[in-house]
């Protein structure tokens, strides 16, 4: 039987168990739920903008990274720069309770940086961005922007060389800011660098070491900048100076738009200003940063048409006064082979638009010269513009490369001029150079194209258990790997072992006295104990053997010959030795007893007992051994 | 063990006869094994995943003419499985890393790869296919980053630190060393100035390939190789959004850099000019995971 309150258990553990299985499938199923949602949101930086005030814009996909960069075409009234887009993906694994859950994010971030070109409410938009094959629609935006005011602190001035101008002409344009206080960060608006009528050049600067540049980018242009000091209105101001070479296209009467720079000022003492090096570090203040739009004035230019009369029917439309020159390569060939042709115009600080005269439609060049279609581009290279032509000639009558012209028109006196290149003489033959293959009687090698890689396209995938194989690099596991533990570690130790060896074996042969001295103690207590064992000796012969024995060992030990050592020369040694007198004397009476043994034999006095005798050599050796 | 009021619940016989511990813990394990049983793959699902990656791989290069939609969707079905193994299966070995990168490649992401094929050259440098298809990748790459003139003057003067790869180097190091010690334990026995000579030779090419590994091992550890991932990312002055562009072009995918320093979300890289500068740190990735 079930009693109430088992059953009450039994609930709660299936409670448990459901809620467990529930977590479980919320687990496995949310990565389907998170891939399948893809949303859009375009977000700016600021909804209140001056004109010329750049401030960023994203568009962001949420759910996908396969994301492709919108079309901003329909973006109207601002200047666009597209500033990069990113991956912001992200993937977590988090443990709440003893649950994992794991979070799969992703999103992709394009961002572009907007500068308003006009005051009033500027409309961004919904734009398509195709996202993993599907078009999805963006937010819609409204941006205030304001009329920038000029500050007695910025101000911006247009200033133009010339107030007319020849179409074709360059005038230069002087941009000026003034400051009167330091700046983090600014950036200049021109939406004049559009304007269809004019092209824009940029004037060489030259650089003066001992003074101050800067880069000033203009709608993906680079301006070097100078800064120096001025004065406007009365007043002192830090300036910053860059110029623009406009060439006009058409005539009339321009108005120069209105330049644009917005900065911003204030921030603290950190370190990190535009202008640190530019300003100096001690003054930057405490206050609060601000931002500035400042506009500039807006200066008119005229533009003449150049004149009808006495206008040469090869004029091109450029203008100033040019010099031309041309040189051949080579100057002998056969007819058909290619001429290099080099012309080289100079003249004008502009001439990155100049093209090449057109050789086609002068009638010597078309009668006697194959001319390709396409016209060389032309480098400017030192205040020259250099163009490399490859002519080639149509028969062997042909005798020069005749003058190139070029017509301009002079705006300093007002009139057209051509120039010409010098002609230059060339010799052209007929007949083709025979070489060995046309000989008779040789043979041509039949000719095969040679067989050569092509570069294009990647190669083939890798497949098979090496696919598979766990890896390791770099020193550490080069390092651990047996066979350089071997080629590393084992010619070292070698090394160690022999020369360890080595020394050991020649300090040994070096003196061999010693070595003898080292063991006389054991050969000495070696034969002794063989005359132990030697039982029914004669007396002489066992006292002549101790004194033997005994003579080899001092003598090893005293580094002299053993039979030759006397009783008084042992004394003297030992004592030199630091031998204890005691020990000297019970060693001379040893060697007294054994010699009067040896020589007087039975009849002998003194130890009868040939087992103490030994013992007491025995013990003397040994305390000698110690000492010697 | 005991449980309301005092009764022990695995006396009943009913639905629930096992111990709750027991069932905690087979839970437990239930989750943790769907969780982390990819922790560390069994070479039967290695396998798997490999014969998977195979499959869609080649399943892409059929479509790729016909239904490049359907070839792109294989050929990250190949890259997800080939990431599996890397990631879960802890497998890894130039020819996966190469494998990843071909298909990187055929969908057209430069970056990611060049990045992996740059990982696959940790392991297997000297491998013709792999230097090909790279350096194929590399001449496609939007940006064109010229190399600094000091640092082409340092690959003619040690080209053998340069163009060696690191297991050669290491190799060459290591016989000399041998040798070297090898001359010397003869030159105990045998006292010849021949011998003296060569011991010196070993000595000066264990120590210039030895300074060669170490020169490595230092730039590689703190200055960690990387290429950018992103199709287009603003390079900066400074580590955030407000700093002006370093460059008038944005840098594109597959430049490669090295990273010079690390603040999270911001790193600072040089490019192969020499010239530093600052990027997202999602912009790109270095070829040590």
């Amino acid at each position: 039987m079930i009693s109430k309150s088992d059953n009450r258990a039994i609930s709660k553990w299936r409670v448990i168990f459901f809620f467990m299985c529930l977590i479980l499938m919320i687990f496995a199923a949310r990565p389907l739920i998170s891939a399948d949602r893809i949303i859009t949101r375009t977000a700016v930086e600021s909804n209140n903008v001056y004109v010329g005030e750049s401030f960023l814009m994203q568009i962001t996909v949420m759910g996908s990274t396969d994301a492709k960069r919108p079309n901003l075409d329909g973006l109207e009234g601002f200047d666009v720069e597209f500033a990069g887009g990113s991956n912001n993906s992200s993937q977590s694994v988090s443990i709440v309770n003893g649950s994992f859950s794991r979070t799969v994010k992703k999103e992709y971030v394009f961002t572009y940086k907007l500068t308003p070109l006009r005051a009033g409410v500027l409309r961004i938009p919904s734009f398509t961005i195709e996202v993993g094959g599907k078009n999805l629609k963006t937010n819609a935006l409204a941006i205030n922007v304001g009329d920038p005011e000029e500050t007695e602190d910025f101000k911006l001035r247009l200033r133009l060389s010339r107030k007319s101008c020849y179409v074709g002409e360059p005038v230069i344009l002087s941009v000026v800011w003034y400051l009167r206080q330091d700046v983090n960060s600014f950036h200049v608006t021109a939406p004049f660098l559009e304007n269809p009528d004019f092209d824009i050049e940029k004037p060489e600067v030259v650089i003066d070491k001992r003074k101050n540049y800067f880069r000033v980018p203009i709608g993906g242009e680079e301006f070097i900048a100078l800064k120096s000091n001025g004065t406007l209105e009365g007043k002192n101001y830090t300036t910053l100076e860059f110029e623009l070479a406009l060439i006009p296209k058409r005539s009339g009467l321009f108005a120069i738009s209105k330049f644009i720079v917005s900065c911003e000022t204030g921030g603290g003492l950190g370190g990190d200003g535009f202008f640190d090096d530019f300003f100096s570090r001690g003054l930057r203040s405490r206050e609060r940063k601000r931002k500035f739009v400042v506009p500039s004035n807006s200066p008119t230019l005229s533009v003449k048409e150049l004149p009808e009369e006495g206008r040469p029917v090869d004029f091109s439309g450029y203008v100033g006064e040019y010099r031309i020159s041309a040189s051949a390569s080579p100057t002998e060939v056969d007819v058909g082979d290619p001429i290099t042709l080099i012309i080289t115009l100079q003249g004008s600080d502009y001439m990155e638009n100049l093209t090449l005269p057109p050789l086609g439609e002068l009638e010597e060049f078309s009668k006697n010269f194959k001319i390709p279609s396409e016209r060389a581009a032309g480098v400017v290279k030192d205040g020259k513009k250099i163009f490399t032509q490859t002519i080639r000639a149509k028969n062997h009558s042909v005798t020069r490369i005749p003058p190139i012209r070029f017509v301009s028109f002079d705006t300093a006196k007002e009139r057209y001029f051509t120039v010409e290149s010098d002609p230059i003489p060339i010799t052209v033959n007929s007949t083709r150079t025979v070489t060995a293959s046309d000989a008779e009687g040789l043979d041509r090698a039949p000719e095969g194209s040679v067989l050569e890689h092509w570069r294009d396209g990647i190669a083939y995938n890798y497949r098979g258990d090496a696919v598979m194989a766990r890896m390791d690099y770099g020193f550490g596991s080069l390092m651990y790997h047996r066979w350089s533990i071997l080629l590393i570690g084992f010619p070292p130790a070698l090394f160690v072992i022999l020369l360890v060896g080595s020394i050991v074996v020649r300090s040994r042969n070096a003196d061999p006295l010693a070595r003898r001295a080292r063991g006389s103690g054991k050969i000495l207590r070696r034969k002794l104990t063989v005359l132990v064992k030697e039982k029914n000796l004669k007396r002489e012969v066992l006292c002549g053997r101790i004194l033997e024995a005994l003579k080899e060992y001092l003598g090893s030990k005293l580094r002299r010959a053993g039979s030759a050592l006397t009783s008084e020369e042992i004394k003297n040694k030992l004592e030199k030795r630091g031998i204890s007198p005691e020990l000297i004397e019970s060693l001379l009476s040893i060697i007294a007893v054994c010699e009067h043994g040896r020589y007087a034999g039975a009849t002998a006095a003194g130890e009868n007992d040939s087992g103490s005798l030994i013992d007491r050599t025995k013990d003397i050796a040994v305390r000698l051994d110690k000492k010697l | 063990m005991k449980f309301l009021n005092g009764r022990s619940i695995y006396r009943f016989n009913g639905y629930l006869s096992i111990k709750p511990a027991i069932f905690i813990l087979a839970a437990a394990f239930m989750i943790i094994s769907l969780n982390l049983c990819a922790a560390g793959l069994s070479t039967e699902e290695i396998r798997g995943d490999l014969a998977e990656a195979q499959k869609a791989f080649q399943k892409g290069l059929e479509l790729e003419t016909s239904s490049p939609k359907s070839a792109r969707d294989y050929f990250r079905s190949s890259i997800l499985h080939y990431r599996r193994m890397v990631e879960e299966g802890g497998v890894r070995n130039g020819r996966i890393y190469y494998n990843i990168g071909n298909a990187y490649f055929r969908l057209d992401d430069l970056g990611r790869a060049i990045l992996n094929y740059k990982r696959a050259a940790l392991y297997i440098p000297n491998d013709d296919n792999l230097r090909r298809n790279l350096e194929y990748a590399r001449g496609r790459r939007k940006n064109k980053v010229e190399e600094k003139e000091r640092e082409k003057i340092f690959k003619t003067l040690f080209f053998l630190h340069y163009d060696l790869p690191y297991s050669v180097k290491f190799l060459v190091f290591s016989i000399s060393f041998a040798l070297m010690w090898m001359t010397a334990s003869l030159y105990i026995f045998v006292r010849s100035g021949r011998f003296k000579i060569v011991i010196i030779i070993f000595a000066i090419i264990s120590a210039g390939f030895f300074t060669s590994l170490m020169v490595e091992r230092i730039n590689f550890t703190e200055s960690p190789a990387g290429v950018i991932i992103d199709d287009e990312t603003v390079a900066r002055k400074g580590d955030a959004v407000t700093y002006q562009p370093s460059f008038t072009d944005p840098l594109c995918a597959g430049t490669e850099f090295k990273l010079i320093e690390n603040r999270g979300a911001w790193w600072q890289i040089e490019l192969v000019n020499g010239a530093r500068c600052w990027i997202k740190s999602d912009a790109g990735e270095t070829i040590t995971e």
